[in-house]
């Protein structure tokens, strides 16, 4: 079972908070090969995965030819206009394809999301302190 | 952190590269240590993190 420490970073209200990031593997199309991601946050609010720019662009060839749409959060007015691309990912050695949305920007961090990511396993937040998934 | 993102590529458990060209640092980690598995790791800028995604 794959567990994942949370881990520290800087806030600006907290000054360090702690957050459920996780490691996970994402197949290159354009590459043919494994990479790894760290640090993507376990994100049981977001209805579908995302992933940065640049990052989208080192695993599919045309980030624009997936389907464009705009993603909403809580702010406001405010949308991120994003390309969504079936890929590949893999936690410990469960590989699954889900959607995700890669965004036209790059300040965006990578998020799993819910739809056939974080719902396709058994998932515990720990306390603030560790994140358990199971299959 | 910082104020704006940053990309860092790790080889195993080493950071070998920070910056924002990511294609770059990719290109070099794999002339570089072309028979190691290579990881990215996003460093987000200092603030709040609220993640709230819907279509």
């Amino acid at each position: 079972m794959p567990s994942f420490d949370y881990k520290e970073q800087d806030s600006g209200i907290f000054g360090k908070i702690s957050r459920p990031l996780i490691k996970v593997d994402v197949y290159s199309f354009t590459k043919d090969k494994w990479y790894g991601i760290s640090d993507v946050l376990a994100d049981t609010g977001a209805d579908i995965s995302i992933l940065p720019r640049n990052l989208g662009e080192s695993l599919v060839k045309d980030i624009t030819k997936g389907k464009i749409q705009e993603v909403k959060g809580i702010v406001p007015f405010s949308k991120l206009t994003v390309y969504i691309h079936n890929l590949k990912f893999r936690i410990n050695s469960k590989e699954f394809e889900l959607p995700v949305a890669i965004a036209d920007s790059d300040d965006v961090l990578p998020i799993l999301g819910r739809v056939r990511g974080i719902d396709l396993f058994d998932v515990t937040f720990n306390k603030g302190i560790k994140v358990d998934i199971e299959e | 952190m910082g104020k704006f993102y940053e990309y860092e590529i790790l080889v195993g458990d080493k950071a070998v590269a920070r910056g924002r060209n990511l294609k770059l640092m990719l290109e070099e980690a794999e002339k570089k240590y072309p028979k190691k598995k290579i990881s990215i790791r996003y460093i987000p800028p200092e603030g709040i993190l609220i993640a709230i995604l819907r279509l």
